[in-house]
């Protein structure tokens, strides 16, 4: 494949030689000639190469930090000097430092600071591999795709989040397995380390046989059934701040989500917007793989469905009295509708609701006097629209997008009993 | 990228095409015109191959290709000033490979491809003033049949280079 350049070079070339017939004067035919053939030239030289490669890389930061290390190993034996290896900054991440790129032989290695601003699900394109040659007139691209990287970043307490109690709506639940630490828990298995796992949980010994942190899951009796309804319709706050928060509402869906598979327990997904998209209530491996799918599909939709379409569609798939988690902004009627519609229909709602004000943009033209009015005017009317929504559940004004306290300590309270 | 390129990088190729093409300049018909352009020409093209946005180091080549062929066009039509802009065009050539955003070498990388070309501007431009008049059409024949004879040479010789679909069952 010749680059855009190689056209200029033989346009070029072109051009000089229209010229010199024109001129009637030699020299630039000289000229031309070899811009001419060096497209050519290097077409022929390039036969023998390929950008055809083994892409291995990892996720290796925590928290917001995301370091993101890899190999490209080209196929064949091809000069790593003229791989060119370019990656795109998924748009919910910023780039913390330039990327590092080192050529080790054929292969190229390399290191992607970013920085995640808020919790996130990001999907990483595989980098644009492409075998160039040097002057830059001739590239091969490969022939197969590589597989995207899933980079998720969720605030910290969801790993504390396995002594959540969870409604029962299993008759005979059973013995499920759960990475809690436990008096009755009972060695399960080993798996690798996260990044911000308690030391107790690591295996040291078996650790340092492997060479890489690894820790000990447990078996514990526990079950339950949680259900995650993501509100993603649009609202009167705009496109930008919706897509926003629906981005953090998807990636606390999905780690919240996560933390349940762990401890082996059910979860069922559902996105809202004019219709309901749903994945049914399962655990397990291949649960956690339909469910990142879905939460990578949640998109804001154009038409908002009405609420009680939500509560009906939902009661379809998911039994009643399962916990439910709604993801909404509250920023319009809408979304207020959701909870007493899902309660009548007997689902134990609790509501967690990332605020707008974090990712409302500022006045520039306010006097700061007057800023902090305006400020201190949207925060009371934030709290007016929590306390409305108390009325119908419990509601969780998620502030600071980095911590799940509240939520945590809201699953944690022993219930008096079941209401609605 | 963002990174800061160390200025070093691209600067000797760019002085060399400088010189080159104020070596040129200087048999030119109209010299300070020649100068202007050649040195604006390089200037340009090594300071936007330098900047990081891909459509102006897309357009680097653009400004020296410009002062090759306007300086090319100003030369009085002599053998010596034929061979002399031919070689220019190859010192560019060489000037693109040496990109200060890839690693260095590029120059020592691009050799095969340079050398097709000048070897191609050679032959041209020695039939057309060595050879008498009548044999130029013989001895560019002549210079087609040995390249192509050496092209099936290479590749009878390397029958990976022309590349083969993988059998399903291997």
């Amino acid at each position: 494949m010749w680059t855009p350049r190689s056209f200029l070079v033989a346009g070029a070339g072109g051009l000089l030689m229209v010229v010199a017939i024109a001129l009637r004067d030699p020299v630039p035919l000289f000229v031309a000639l070899p811009l001419l053939v060096a497209p050519l030239a290097a077409a022929l030289t390039s036969l023998g190469h390929s950008a055809d490669h083994e892409l291995k890389w990892t996720d290796r930061g925590s928290a917001r930090d995301v370091e993101v290390r890899g190999v490209v190993h080209p196929d064949r034996e091809v000069d790593a000097a003229d791989l060119v290896v370019e990656f795109e900054t998924p748009s919910n991440l910023v780039e913390a430092q330039a990327p590092e790129f080192h050529r080790v032989g054929p292969e190229v290695t390399f290191r992607l600071h970013w920085a995640a601003t808020e919790p996130t699900v990001a999907v990483v394109s595989p980098p644009g591999v492409v075998w160039r040659d040097a002057a830059g007139l001739v590239e091969r691209r490969p022939h197969r795709s590589q597989d995207p990287l899933l980079i998720e970043r969720f605030p910290p307490e969801l790993l504390r989040l396995g002594r959540a109690r969870l409604e029962h709506t299993l008759a005979l639940p059973g013995e499920t397995p759960s990475r809690r630490v436990g008096a009755s828990g009972e060695f399960f298995s080993l798996r690798e380390a996260d990044p911000t796992e308690p030391p107790r949980r690591i295996n040291w010994r078996a650790s340092a046989r492997a060479g890489r942190l690894l820790a000990n899951e447990f078996e514990v009796d526990r079950t339950g059934d949680v259900l995650l309804i993501v509100d993603a319709r649009p609202s009167a706050l705009g496109h930008a701040i919706d897509e926003r928060l629906l981005g953090i509402s998807r990636a606390a869906a999905f780690g919240i989500a996560d933390a349940f598979l762990r401890q082996k327990a059910r979860v069922g997904y559902a996105s809202f917007g004019e219709f309901l998209d749903t994945v049914p209530l399962a655990s397990g491996r291949a649960q956690r793989i339909r469910l990142r799918e879905a939460v990578r599909r949640t998109a804001l939709s154009r038409i908002s469905g009405p609420s009680e379409r939500c509560a009906v569609s939902a009661r379809r798939y998911f039994p009643a009295g399962v916990t439910t988690l709604l993801f909404t902004s509250l920023a319009d009627e809408p979304s207020f509708d959701l909870v007493p519609h899902l309660r009548r229909r007997g689902y134990s709602v609790a509501v967690l609701s990332p605020s707008p004000l974090q990712a409302l943009p500022r006045t520039p033209r306010l006097d700061p006097t007057a800023e902090a009015l305006a400020d201190r005017l949207q925060r009371l009317e934030r709290r007016s629209r929590i306390a409305r929504a108390w009325q119908d559940g419990p509601v969780i004004d998620w502030q600071d997008y980095w911590s799940l306290e509240g939520l945590v300590s809201l699953l944690r309270r022993p219930r008096a009993g079941r209401r609605g | 990228m963002s990174e800061s390129l160390p200025l070093r990088r691209g600067l000797v190729t760019s002085l060399v095409l400088l010189a080159y093409l104020l070596l040129l300049a200087d048999a030119a018909r109209v010299f300070w015109a020649a100068v202007g352009v050649a040195v604006l020409g390089v200037a340009l093209g090594a300071w936007f191959r330098r900047i990081d946005d891909p459509m102006f180091r897309g357009a680097a080549p653009v400004m020296p290709l410009v002062a090759l062929g306007g300086i090319a066009v100003l030369l009085p039509p002599t053998a010596l000033n034929g061979l002399l802009a031919g070689v220019g065009a190859i010192v560019l050539l060489v000037w693109m490979a040496d990109d200060p955003r890839r690693l260095p070498g590029g120059p020592g990388r691009a050799a095969p491809t340079v050398t097709i070309a000048g070897l191609a501007m050679a032959l041209a431009w020695g039939s057309a003033t060595l050879l008498p008049t009548r044999s130029a059409p013989l001895g560019v024949a002549a210079a087609l049949i040995v390249a192509v004879v050496a092209l099936v040479s290479v590749l009878i010789a390397r029958p990976e280079l022309i590349g083969s679909e993988e059998a399903a069952t291997s």
